[in-house]
């Protein structure tokens, strides 16, 4: 039996909306093992947090359509009842997010939402729970648990309420925690706690990640494989090292050539050429023609398949039969 | 102990603000004149008049006038009421307790009306429902009492026997007034708490509450409706509050002996000493639902508590 957790088959997700359609997630694919951290990067508006709630199921549906698939061990999420799928969120599946300030209910203590989770999900006394939410806090390294569960969100800075709703999402032991952008509105230094604390319980729980992030600082800090994802179309998908030192796909390659590095300072940075077209009006063929350097005749009008390379895949013609065909 | 404070400073608001409106009050009701000219027959002479008005003290400095108000006030002294020739305060006593009964029945159909309607078309927003009750919201705060009094009098009492058209003794005879009063209140807090309902539903906290698997009674009870109570407390306090002061039209309609029909007549008939009490009593009602409200809000809210 093979140790994946997590199975994205074919995910759409399109948005019914008085603009139009929007095909925010385009036959998205990849699956994530027992213990693997897989970073989703992508500029705004890419669809990486789309596809993050499409798997908790957070979408208001309407107006998202979402089809596909989603299996966690076995179990297609999309098929659930609401009912059924509350015994899944906060216990098997979780997710953090991007604004720790605004993540937790203001007129509430610490310790009353972390032990409601446990409450919800486990079998358990009131004192019980409120050992194991302390017990989870001390596991984040936030000092004085006992008096944090008395206290209310206002009294605490940010990134202590970051560490807090990461305890609270790992109550339970979930299999897959989605952290969306988790880092984003924090300062760097507490950035490299929060990633530290993640790659240390990453290791000691077993859980595995999903890690969103448009920071490829933090990708490379991180995790084990990289999609990357350009309009809805996850566009390459490789192991992180073969993502920084050979990127396949010409969008990736313009990403990290717009990394600022010390040896070119004093140079113009390089940027990708032009900007992210509308979702509500795609080019036809390859979403990224417009703004690609390498475009051939070909790409303006098939939508380019998924080329496996051999513990990695990109989506490009560049890897295919056709781009031999002289124009 | 930042609670104690916040509400001790609070209280202290609340006593300036009550004795700004005896200031208020007594000013308005020296502005409108004396009433010692009523007190006598058309025939008095100016020397009557003038004698008159030494004996009543009229004639003595407003600060002087003022303290002496204010010291029988304290006193429970509010003077003698001419058209009734009773102690004032005694006539607006006995009113009193129609008026608290009809405010309290009407604001408990208020909020067992509003509360689960603003919360559901919230959560079921722009559904069929919603599109119904915020229309009836909207009629609810748009029918004037007067018409939807008279409606239900044709309709209950007069059609189907049912209630009786006036009165004050039995249940049966608090139920058109109250419903008649509560229909708006219950709108008013509809759409307010269908409005603040939204906004909170579109917290991150929220989507967290979701994320935790908490269900969905969980979620809009506990983490939603508390969070927008705090808001829609402020506006149940002045609907209270107005709903303390009397409603003259309503009273009229339904023959309620309360206060604010009281206040209507002893306008007409210049009865100055039971207006001054009834306005008053309005006032201190607007003070204490306020304060109580503001400890309310420090119970719901943990931010004033704290600091």
């Amino acid at each position: 039996m093979d140790d994946t957790i997590l199975k994205v088959e074919n995910l759409n997700v399109v948005f019914n909306t008085k603009y139009g359609c929007a095909k925010a997630v385009n036959q998205a694919n990849f699956s994530l093992k027992k213990g693997q951290k897989l970073g989703l990067v992508g500029e705004s508006g890419s669809g990486k947090s789309v596809i993050s709630k499409s798997i908790i199921r957070l979408l208001a549906s309407p107006p998202a359509q979402i089809s596909g698939k989603i299996l966690l061990e076995g179990q297609n999420l999309l098929e659930l009842s609401e009912k059924k799928m509350e015994v899944y969120r906060g216990n098997k599946i979780s997710m953090i997010f991007q604004e720790p300030m605004v993540c937790l209910n203001p007129l509430f203590t610490i310790g009353n939402q972390m032990m409601e989770v446990l409450i919800k999900h486990e079998k358990i006394t009131k004192k019980e729970a409120k050992s194991r939410s302390i017990e989870m806090l001390r596991t984040v390294e936030i000092p004085s648990p006992e008096t944090r569960m008395k206290q209310y969100p206002f009294e605490l800075s940010g990134g202590m309420r970051q560490r807090i709703m990461i305890a609270m999402s790992l109550l339970c032991h979930p299999e897959v925690l989605i952290a969306d952008e988790p880092t984003t509105a924090l300062d760097v230094t507490i950035q490299a706690q929060i990633i530290d604390l993640l790659n240390n319980l990453n290791r000691d729980f077993g859980t595995s990640i999903i890690m969103i992030t448009h920071d490829l600082g933090v990708i490379a800090e991180m995790v084990d494989t990289v999609a990357v994802m350009y309009c809805g179309n996850i566009v390459e998908k490789a192991p992180v090292a073969d993502i920084f030192d050979t990127p396949k796909h010409p969008y990736t390659e313009g990403l990290l050539n717009s990394i600022p590095s010390m040896e070119d300072s004093g140079k113009d940075l390089e940027a990708i050429e032009g900007s992210v077209p509308s979702l509500y009006d795609l080019p036809k063929g390859c979403p990224f023609r417009n703004r690609c350097k390498y475009v051939r005749k070909v790409c303006e009008y098939h939508i380019p398949p998924t080329v496996d390379l051999g513990g990695r895949s990109v989506s490009c013609f560049q890897y295919t039969d056709q781009w031999e065909v002289k124009e | 102990m930042g609670m104690a404070k916040y509400l001790g400073k609070r209280f202290i608001q609340s006593i300036i603000a009550v004795f700004g409106i005896t200031i208020i009050v007594f000013i308005v009701l020296n502005i409108a004149g004396d009433p010692v000219k009523l007190m006598l027959p058309d025939t008095a002479s100016y020397q009557e008049i003038e004698e008159m008005r030494q004996k009543m003290g009229y004639n003595d400095p407003l600060i002087v006038q003022y303290l002496r108000f204010l010291g029988n006030a304290l006193r429970g002294d509010f003077g003698t009421s001419y058209k009734y020739n009773e102690p004032a305060l005694q006539i607006v006593l006995e009113r009193i307790p129609a008026t608290v009964t009809l405010a309290v029945s009407s604001m408990m159909i208020a909020l067992v009306i509003g509360i689960p309607a603003g919360m559901i078309s919230a959560v079921k927003r722009n559904s069929i429902t919603d599109t119904v009750i915020r229309s009836l919201a909207l009629l609810g705060q748009c029918v004037p009492a007067f018409w939807l009094g008279i409606m239900m009098m044709l309709l209950f009492a007069v059609k189907l026997k049912w209630l009786p058209t006036s009165g004050f003794d039995t249940w049966s005879s608090l139920l058109m007034p109250s419903l008649t009063l509560g229909v708006f209140t219950a709108a008013t807090i509809t759409r307010m708490l269908r409005s603040s309902m939204i906004e909170i539903l579109g917290k991150e906290y929220i989507d967290v509450a979701k994320a935790k698997g908490l269900g969905r009674y969980v979620i809009i009870i506990k983490h939603a409706f508390k969070n927008a109570l705090s808001s829609v407390m402020t506006v149940i306090g002045l609907q209270f509050s107005s709903l303390l002061g009397g409603a003259v039209i309503t009273e009229t309609v339904f023959a309620w002996p309360g206060i604010g029909r009281l206040l209507v007549q002893s306008i007409e008939n210049s009865d100055f000493m039971v207006v001054e009490i009834i306005v008053i009593f309005m006032a201190f009602a607007i003070v204490i639902i306020n304060f109580i409200v503001d400890i309310l809000y420090c119970l719901i809210n943990p931010r004033i508590k704290l600091q």
